[in-house]
């Protein structure tokens, strides 16, 4: 898996986990150290990235979002 | 947190869009006593953000240290000034040899691979993007990804939980906690400058 690709579901697992914390992250540290780099992140997929690139990153998504159940 | 100031701040807000005409009606048509029962009836359902409803007896805001267990490794929120100390670690305590370091800088993302040896100094190198930007570094079969500020998390597939607990104790450690982990699963947050542990 590309780095990016790899990086981009990293931080959408990131905020997965602050959302099972036993208290209330700030609004400000969650746009700060996870809304923002993955918005960054996934403005390079979009501008440079493959659509096989979009669709790992959603398949990707999708793997993450399984560890809730 | 939607409370009686919220249902005051709500009602100022209204008359504050009425005209003068409007706001004279208001005050025949509602009175003081209209105004208390709105008051002890508290938050009208529905009406409240759920982002802002704080879970009654959670804690709101960043412990100033977090180490706990996810279901597949390790959260963290460690002191910036413990971060640099505690990455350091990680090819030690991981038994690799090398590591692959992606970072993003001006929108853009680079690669570098790493040997244990060069490690520290590499980190050295780029202290701004380990403590205020974003990176992604992967250790063998773990992957540590980090927003900066101290906000971490590892991922730590097939990795024992020894060495879970192991990689856990050197994060408090870092922060000048000498405390060992023992459970499978685990928090250690430290809030008001006490440290609170739960394990399971």
């Amino acid at each position: 898996m590309k780095k990016n690709v790899k990086s981009t579901v990293s931080f959408f697992g990131l905020l997965i986990a602050h959302s099972q914390r036993e208290y209330e992250p700030s609004p400000e540290h969650v746009l700060k150290r996870m809304f923002l780099p993955l918005c960054d992140h996934l403005t390079e997929i979009v501008e440079k990235g493959t659509k096989n690139d979009a669709w790992d990153v959603i398949e990707g998504f999708v793997r993450e979002c399984h560890r809730l159940e | 947190m939607s409370t009686q100031s919220g249902i005051g701040q709500a009602l100022a807000e209204l008359v504050g869009r009425l005209t003068p005409d409007e706001k004279r009606e208001f005050a025949r048509s509602l009175g003081w006593k209209e105004l208390e029962v709105l008051r002890r009836q508290g938050p009208v359902p529905g009406l409240a953000d759920e982002g802002t409803v704080a879970h009654p007896g959670r804690r709101v805001g960043e412990p100033q240290v977090y180490v706990g267990t996810i279901s597949d490794g390790l959260a963290l929120e460690l002191p910036v000034e413990c971060v640099a100390a505690f990455v350091k670690r990680l090819p030690t305590i991981l038994s690799v040899s090398s590591v692959e370091v992606y970072l993003r800088r001006n929108g853009g993302g680079e690669e570098h691979q790493v040997s244990a040896e060069e490690f520290a100094g590499f980190l050295d190198a780029h202290q701004d993007v380990l403590l205020e930007g974003s990176l992604m570094m992967e250790l063998g079969s773990a992957t540590l990804v980090s927003g900066g500020g101290g906000c971490m998390r590892l991922v730590l597939e097939g990795i024992s939980g020894e060495v879970r607990r192991r990689l856990a104790t050197e994060a408090l450690r870092t922060c000048g906690f000498d405390y060992e982990l023992r459970g499978d699963s685990f928090t250690a947050a430290m809030w008001d400058d006490e440290l609170e542990v739960a394990e399971h």
